[in-house]
């Protein structure tokens, strides 16, 4: 049998001994599609065996068997941009565009994602092939399913199917879930060290990914600012600079969603606080990975940051808007709200409002950091008491109350002993200043060898009978004494 | 409010049931076009207004029908097509002018309008369209702009492609968590910065963390509403996008606190395509800021050569070619430009600026552009005249004009020569100018040109030509006096004549009083008529040289023979009295 087939799948010589000439992979893909399509709608008008096929047929295959030998196979799928040809997209020109749109949506309608063709195909293959998509009924989920085992039973393993999947086009209807804040977290992570690392390489900032990324993470904030406050909790993922980075952006996009700042400006503070310290990527490794006390030379270096951050901005970029907020504030993050800190002004003037907000965003995110000997961030109020003592002589007041506001008195993120002995994280800030104590917490118990949530308490909610708190927090507790990560709580529970 | 790829798609809330699927269709189609032809009507230049108000009625009529029916349009994007309902409503191949095609090229996949559509939100749509094609591609697309448009009936469906690629996935689970989590503690000089700038306990962090709560008053948390105010006042100044320009100043702090070579060319060339940028915004006024700071750095601090050099190359760069056409490229197209600040910014040019002012001097057509470069050129080619003559040669008398009173302002000697040959111009208009010009500049040598203009075939300018002789003094008086002593002479135009009189007059010298008297009783030159006209002009001249021998000459005046002389020579007298 097997030598049957052989026989069966012979190549017609006239190819082989007069192979057409080399078509581009772009014009391959094109004349694929055409021609596919062609055969398709010769085959709806006459049956496949009619003598209509006879000339389109070996000539379809003159087209993809040499290059099903070259590349050792062919894939044509539908994606989100169109149709590729082994990963690349096939573009056609706008007269060719019908064509493409009417194929796939045939493709789309049987569910089918996939065409592969591992082999050189024959006359005969091609033919059921063609006759067989014509059988497959619209919607039916289980077409490709169906195809590939009759093409099984005919024993044409040349060509495979697969499901309309993971790829999904462009054409209505296409629908996707709703990005969870989590991963978009991480993508900001991703992006932040993908652009920064550019920068650093003498590249320009790239400004529109930036801003889209900030326009979706403002969006994040608007709807549920807790969310990705608590996302920024997350203090040690991949390298600092990034990390921090990123919370900063959150941290400082939320204070100025405090302030009722438009949404232009809440994305240009957020493109700028991603980029504060963009210039710590020209201080020397050593510096930076230096466990034990920096020298005063080293210091010097390290304060020469902002001044970095300007230079690596403005290389390459032009000016704007965004550009020029960026600028001002990653060279006056580290000025204080009495003007002293560094660099220098050479003018008596006041730091911008955005620099005073990503001070607090900077200051905030590095205090709350895990340092020396611990492992995992510590939140706690004593955090906010240090914030709060320094308002006025490093940051602005008032921006301090409002951060504090913000973040409440018992930050998200916060490990807590209740009075009642229970352990719990803070996962939800009161607004209320009078109740500012009294967040949401989720409820963490030792189970099978390790913590897991139990659910949130609202240390707002009183005892019908005696109108006392339920539960109140007793203090704060590290986090590093029971090797707990409250980032990994709150998020996985 | 729009959001990206993250709305269920497709879905058209309460489904037409109020119109039949073939009528939805037509209406989709119709609603379609008449938004397409706005969007065109928005974006042709010059905007017909009318026709724009009268599209946008008929565009917000139509949507207004239509959502009352469906509820919600929905427009699925396709390469060149917009469909509805999976049936093509618009099509247009041509990639440039497709409507499809520019929110296919941004990645817009599907917009929908809601019931409750605002004309507002059509127009700000539109506006987004138009500005889509404009904006700075570096920084903004159609997506940011929709985005930014705050639309409440709008939505879009956008390919997030620019969150695509980031090599960060989200864990999934815990595990992954904490794989992907680092337990490295941060780098110390975190710690050291927080110790040192912020004051923390050197202890930090243990001392600072450990201890029973922090009891921290209320009052100390509550922000009053005055706080609230002052800090809202601050931000509604500081968000305004002519506050960034406040980033200058910090771009001359890093310049002077700048030690490194490279970093100091950085911020030098930013510094430079921010001018650039600035002048093609048609933003005059703060490009000339930034020179007229660097002039200053330049002069107040202790540079390295090389700094200098760098400064001065912005500034030489400043007065390019490519810069001067960019301000007269604005200056061309917009009306209301920075007319001040384009002066403000041309005074601060060098030398090299000099041919390229002339050339746009050339070029442009508006008399407020064209006087504030002549202005410019006024005080810039005091140190480049010869690169402002060879214009004297240029086909455009307008330009030869405008260079000639320019050299006029300046007022140097050695321009004179240049103006000169301007007298010998085809086109009155130059000639008159470069009278106007020696006149300003004075001197023998501007005298000996303007001497040879009282001769020019056009009797206006013998006539400017001798009037600005007499202005020049004592020394004009014999080339006046040498034209006026021929018979010849009084066959001229009366108008001319008496311009020579009145230049006599202004020069108030003793010597031409002779031939004024012999004129006074000289009838034979002239006709009977003219006679009279010329003993008059005679008569006030000496009344203006005013002089005591112009006075006795007037007395024997009154001694003539001749009643009419005598006459008026006594009231010549009563006049001088």
């Amino acid at each position: 049998m097997e030598d049957e087939k052989d026989e069966v799948r012979f190549i017609p010589p006239d190819w082989i001994k007069s192979p057409p000439p080399p078509v581009e992979g772009g014009q391959l893909g094109v004349q694929l599609i055409l021609g596919l399509h062609s055969l398709m709608r010769a085959a709806q008008v006459h049956e496949t065996d009619s003598l209509a096929l006879d000339q389109s047929i070996p000539q379809y295959l003159r087209l993809i068997n040499p290059h099903i030998l070259s590349a050792g196979g062919i894939t044509v799928e539908i994606a989100q941009e169109g149709f590729l040809l082994n990963n690349r997209q096939i573009r056609g020109k706008p007269g060719e565009h019908a064509v493409f749109k009417s194929l796939m949506r045939n493709l789309i309608g049987w569910r089918i994602g996939k065409l592969q063709f591992h082999n050189p195909l024959d006359e005969k293959e091609l033919r059921e092939f063609i006759s067989l998509l014509l059988t497959l009924r619209e919607g039916d989920e289980n077409n490709s399913l169906y195809l590939m085992k009759q093409l099984s039973v005919r024993r044409i393993d040349s060509v495979s199917i697969g499901k309309l999947g993971l790829k999904e086009p462009s054409l209505p209807k296409a629908a996707t879930g709703k990005r969870h804040p989590g991963e978009l977290y991480f993508t900001a992570l991703g992006i932040a060290s993908q652009i920064m690392e550019g920068m650093a390489e003498g590249g320009a900032l790239n400004m529109r990914r930036a801003k889209r990324l900030m326009q979706k993470m403002l969006s994040s904030l608007i709807h549920d600012e807790s969310i990705l406050l608590g996302l920024a909790t997350i203090k040690n993922c991949g390298e600092y600079l990034y990390n921090h980075s990123v919370n900063v952006a959150i941290y400082s996009m939320a204070l100025g969603l405090q302030l009722e700042l438009p949404k232009t400006s809440l994305v240009q503070l957020g493109i700028a606080a991603l980029f504060h310290d963009v210039g710590m990527m020209r201080i020397p490794q050593s510096i930076l990975n230096k466990s034990d006390e920096l020298t005063g030379e080293e210091w010097r270096v390290i304060q020469k940051h902002p001044i970095y951050s300007v230079d690596i901005i403005v290389q390459g970029n032009g000016w704007s808007e965004t550009t020029a907020r960026i600028i001002e504030t990653a060279f006056e993050h580290h000025i204080k709200a009495d003007r002293t800190g560094y660099p220098k002004l050479t003018s008596q003037r006041e730091p911008t409002l955005f620099g005073r907000i990503i001070a607090i965003g900077d200051f905030y995110d590095n205090i709350v950091r895990s340092h020396s000997y611990q492992l995992f961030p510590i939140f706690s109020d004593r955090v906010i008491g240090l914030l709060l003592d320094r308002g006025g002589k490093d940051f602005d007041p008032t921006l301090v109350k409002l951060f504090v506001k913000l973040v409440g008195f018992y930050p998200i993120g916060t490990l807590v002993m209740l009075v009642n002995g229970e352990m719990g994280i803070v996962a939800t800030p009161n607004k209320d200043v009078e109740m500012t104590d009294r967040p949401k917490v989720l409820r963490i118990h030792f189970q099978d060898g390790e913590y897991k949530g139990t659910g949130v308490l609202d240390l707002a909610e009183k005892e019908e009978e005696t109108g006392k708190y339920k539960n109140t927090i007793a203090r704060c507790v590290d986090p590093n004494e029971y090797q707990l990560n409250v980032a990994e709580l709150l998020f996985y529970g | 409010m729009a959001e990206e790829r993250e709305e269920e798609r497709g879905r058209t809330p309460g489904d037409s049931t109020a119109l039949p699927v073939e009528d939805e269709l037509v209406w989709a189609r119709d609603l379609t076009n008449q938004f397409v032809k706005t969007v065109s009507a928005y974006q042709s230049r010059p905007v017909d207004y009318s026709v724009l108000a009268t599209l946008q009625d008929q565009l917000m009529d139509k949507f207004r029908f239509f959502l009352e029916k469906v509820d919600c349009v929905t427009w699925d994007i396709a390469e060149y097509e917009i469909y509805y309902k999976d049936e093509i409503v618009y099509e247009h191949t041509e990639a440039k002018s497709s409507l499809a095609s520019r929110f296919y090229r941004q990645r817009l996949e599907q917009i929908r309008f809601e019931k409750g559509l605002q004309e507002w939100e059509v127009v700000d749509f539109m506006d987004v369209i138009a500005r889509a094609d404009t904006l700075n591609p570096l920084e903004d697309d159609l997506i940011t702009l929709l985005w930014e448009g705050d639309f409440q009936h709008i939505h879009y469906v956008a390919g997030q492609y620019h969150l695509e690629g980031s090599p960060r996935e989200f864990p999934k689970n815990a595990e992954d968590f904490r794989r992907a989590v680092n337990v490295e503690p941060m780098p110390s000089y975190r710690r050291l910065e927080l110790i040192r700038e912020h004051a923390l306990d050197p202890g930090f962090p243990h001392q600072q963390l450990e201890g029973d709560g922090l009891e921290v008053p209320r009052d100390q948390l509550r922000v009053e509403p005055e706080e609230l105010e002052a800090i809202r006042e601050r931000a509604d100044v500081e968000i305004q996008p002519e506050f960034c320009f406040h980033a200058i100043d910090t771009l001359f702090d890093v310049m002077f606190l700048e030690t490194e070579t490279k970093g100091f060319e950085s911020i030098i060339s930013f510094l430079d395509r921010i001018i650039e940028s600035l002048l093609g915004r048609g933003a005059f006024t703060h490009a000339s800021q930034i020179l007229r700071r660097l002039y200053i750095f330049l002069n107040s601090h202790d540079l390295q050569e090389w700094q200098g050099d760098l400064i001065k190359r912005v500034i030489i760069e400043a007065g390019e070619s490519g810069r001067i056409e960019t301000i007269g490229n604005v200056l061309k197209t917009n009306a209301f430009s920075d007319i001040r600040g384009a002066l403000d910014y041309f005074l601060l040019l060098q030398r090299n600026s000099i041919p390229h002012l002339c050339e746009l001097l050339g070029n442009l057509s508006g008399s407020k552009p064209r006087r504030i470069i002549c202005d410019a050129l006024s005080k810039v080619g005091r140190n480049g005249i010869e690169l402002m003559t060879p214009f004297l040669r240029d086909d455009r008398w307008y330009l030869v004009r405008n260079i000639v009173y320019i050299l006029g302002r300046i007022g140097r000697k050695e321009t004179i020569q240049y103006i000169g040959k301007a007298l010998r111009h085809e086109d009155m208009r130059v000639r008159r100018e470069a009278l106007q010009a020696l006149g300003l500049i004075g001197g023998p040598e501007a005298m000996q040109y303007m001497v040879q203009s009282l001769d020019d075939p056009d009797i206006k300018i013998r006539g400017i030509a001798t009037l600005n002789l007499g202005r020049m003094g004592e020394e004009a008086v014999a080339p006046l006096m040498k034209r006026m002593g021929s018979k010849e002479f009084y066959k001229r135009d009366l108008t001319e004549i008496k311009s020579y009189f009145k230049a006599i007059g202004m020069i108030r010298s003793d010597h031409p009083i002779p031939l004024l008297y012999s004129l006074l009783e000289r009838k034979k030159w002239f006709g009977r008529a003219k006679a009279d006209e010329i003993r008059g002009c005679a008569i006030d001249t000496l009344i203006r040289i005013g002089t005591e021998e112009a006075r006795e000459v007037l007395e024997m005046g009154t001694k003539s023979s001749d009643e009419s002389l005598r006459e008026a020579c006594g009231r010549a007298l009563m006049q001088l009295s």
